[in-house]
Order: structure tokens, then C-alpha cells, then sequence
């Protein structure tokens, strides 16, 4: 059923195929709905209103400055002036506060573990894990290097002999 | 001269808040109060619940522009209040409600043992009004507002328009066997 066919059954319900006691049920409610505001309603609500809006503070009222005579900020090198000091005001308590930090962190970061922890101390000892034997590659064996293929030089050779020949003597 | 300037459109958009807010009051005081009175049905809670809904309104003020349909939007609002209120003042007995209500609806050009007898079916009726369903009952209860479409009541309850007219055609079905019920009632104790 469309919604405006369900529409249409409501409306014939309301119009008399519903039983007489809804349509007096609903005449009743209609009643109520349509009973008029008491006198002065407007007036009263009004009132309130304005109470409650003089009640609340006004959020932007300190920046009219209309009670202090600053009439000398309006100059625009004063004004840039000011403008550069608050900056200047707002950097160094950056700085400040990034100095006083900064070295509280490192030291943080490098602080060793307290002494004093509760439990059993490893006492120095360092766990070193167990690595696994692995396939050994065989290389194979180099043949002996003959003695004139050294690099040596003669003269070496000789100082070599002739210390041979003192160590027997 | 910034500075002041500022000020001044300051001052000058509070002003134009103060003045929307009492157009907002002399145009829909009367109707959020009637659909405080509908729920309520006490003329000084109902007069407190619009209170309170203007209040909410003027803590929202900034977004009045927004708004696109200021009066569904109050009813939404005050609707809410009057949710609110009827819940925690449930402890309340409601039969005198009822009663009052009754004898507050107009009755003229009847006689005392008609008006009487009026009175006591308008009371059976508004009792069973309040043996419905919430949902059921708050769509019956707007959909007395001649002035609300079927859309606006959807937008009140944040439903859809379908949803508003199933619950319209249960509500109405509820009503018949409730009425029906006590009607059967009567006929059995004579």
C-alpha cells in the first residue's frame, strides 16, 4: 500500500468508518489542543527571558575596554609595538618551557634501571642462546707452498741460514 | 577603534538575538504552551515547560539562523521538556488530572446532568489515552494539533512521515478496543 492510499484510510477512518466512540475520543483531544494560552503568557515568558539574558555574562564584554582610558593604544606604532612585545612574551615562554624540558627527557631516556628492584639479581650474568651446528662447507685442501715461491727475498734467506748456523754453533 | 567597533557589532548582534527570541515568544508562546497543556494537562507546568524551552532556545541562540522551520523546531524542543517532566513527575496520580481536565473543557449550552455527564466521558476518554503505548499515544496526542501535518509531527517525533501514520492507525485501533472494552464493562455492571 502506498503511503498515500494509508494516508487516504486514515483520513476515511477519521470521517466516519471508524466507530463514533474514536471520532469522540479524538474530538475530546482536539478540545484540549485547542484550549487558548492563558492571559499574559507572551508577557511572562518575555519577562523571564530577559531576567535569565541579564543573568548570563556578556562573553565579549572585556574586550570593549570602555571602563580603562586606552585611548593611546590606538596609535599603530604603538600598537605594532605591543603586538611584537606580547610575541616576543609568547617565544620566550616557549623557549622556557622547551629548555626546562629538553633535559629532563634525555636524562629520562638514558636512566639506568633502580638498583634496588625487588626479586633475585642476574648477578652480571649474560644469557647467550644456543645457535644450532650447521652443515660445515668442506673446502678443499690447499697444496704446500714451495719455498721459492714465497716472496721472500734472497738476502732474508740468507740471514735466515746464517742464524740457524749461529743457534747450532 | 577596532576594538570598539567590534563592541558595537557585538552589542548590535545580541540585540538582534534579544529581538528574535521575542518574536519567537509572541509568535509561538501560545502554541508551545497548548502542546505543553496537551501532554500536562496543568496549566502551571505547562507554563514552566514553555519556561524552559525558551531557555534551552536561548542558550542555542547562535544557531537561530540555522534553523529553517522555527515553530516545528520549538514544538520539538518543548516537546522534549514536557517528555522530560511527565517522566520524572510520574509518582504523581494522574485521576486528578483527569478530573480537572475534564471540568476545564467547555460545556456550554448543556445542562448540569449533561455537563456532568460529559465531563465523565472525557475523563474515560483521556484515561485511556493513557493506557496507550507511549509511542501510539504522542502521535494521537499531536496529531490533535490541527495546525500539524503529518510531516511536522514525523519531524517532532524524528520519524518518518510511514512511521507516524502505522502508529496513528495502531493508536486509533488501541483507542476503539479500549473504549469498547470499558463500554462492555458498563453494560455488564447495569
Amino acid at each position: 500500500m502506498s503511503t498515500q492510499t494509508k494516508y487516504a484510510a486514515n483520513d476515511r477512518i477519521a470521517e466516519g468508518i471508524i466507530p463514533v466512540g474514536i471520532a469522540a475520543a479524538e474530538e475530546t483531544l482536539r478540545q484540549i489542543a485547542r484550549l487558548p494560552a492563558p492571559q499574559g503568557l507572551e508577557d511572562r515568558l518575555y519577562m523571564h527571558l530577559k531576567a535569565a539574558l541579564l543573568r548570563e555574562p556578556r562573553r565579549w564584554e572585556w574586550l570593549s575596554f570602555h571602563d580603562l582610558n586606552l585611548d593611546w593604544l590606538h596609535g599603530s606604532a604603538l600598537r605594532a609595538a605591543a603586538a611584537v612585545a606580547i610575541a616576543a612574551i609568547v617565544a620566550g615562554g616557549g623557549w622556557g618551557v622547551a629548555a626546562r624540558i629538553q633535559p629532563a627527557a634525555l636524562q629520562g631516556s638514558v636512566q639506568p634501571a633502580p638498583l634496588s628492584t625487588p626479586g633475585f639479581s642476574s648477578a652480571g650474568a649474560i644469557r647467550t642462546p644456543q645457535t644450532l651446528t650447521g652443515p660445515v662447507v668442506e673446502t678443499p685442501a690447499t697444496p704446500a707452498a714451495k719455498p721459492g715461491k714465497t716472496g721472500k727475498t734472497k738476502q732474508h734467506q740468507k740471514s735466515v741460514v746464517k742464524m740457524e748456523a749461529a743457534q747450532e754453533k | 577603534m577596532e576594538i570598539r567597533e567590534r563592541a558595537v557589532a557585538e552589542s548590535a548582534r545580541e540585540h538582534a538575538e534579544e529581538e528574535a527570541l521575542a518574536a519567537l515568544v509572541s509568535q509561538y508562546g501560545a502554541t508551545l504552551y497548548r502542546v505543553a497543556f496537551s501532554v500536562l494537562r496543568n496549566a502551571a507546568e505547562a507554563e514552566d515547560a514553555v519556561q524552559e524551552a525558551f531557555l534551552r532556545v536561548l542558550r542555542h541562540r547562535a544557531k537561530l539562523g540555522e534553523i529553517r522551520d522555527h515553530r516545528v523546531w520549538l514544538i520539538r524542543i518543548v516537546w522534549n521538556v514536557v517528555l522530560d517532566r511527565k517522566r520524572r513527575a510520574k509518582t504523581r496520580p494522574e485521576t486528578d488530572d483527569v478530573a480537572d481536565m475534564a471540568r476545564i473543557l467547555p460545556a456550554e449550552g448543556l445542562s448540569a446532568e449533561e455537563r456532568a455527564a460529559a465531563a465523565q466521558h472525557r475523563a474515560h476518554v483521556l484515561g485511556c489515552v493513557e493506557q496507550l503505548p507511549a509511542k501510539e499515544r504522542e502521535v494521537l496526542l499531536l496529531s490533535a494539533f490541527d495546525e500539524l501535518s503529518s510531516v511536522e509531527i514525523a519531524a517532532v517525533l524524528k520519524i518518518t512521515e510511514s512511521s507516524v501514520r502505522s502508529r496513528l492507525f495502531r493508536a486509533r485501533n488501541l483507542m476503539a478496543g479500549l473504549l469498547e472494552d470499558s463500554a462492555s464493562r458498563k453494560r455488564s455492571s447495569r
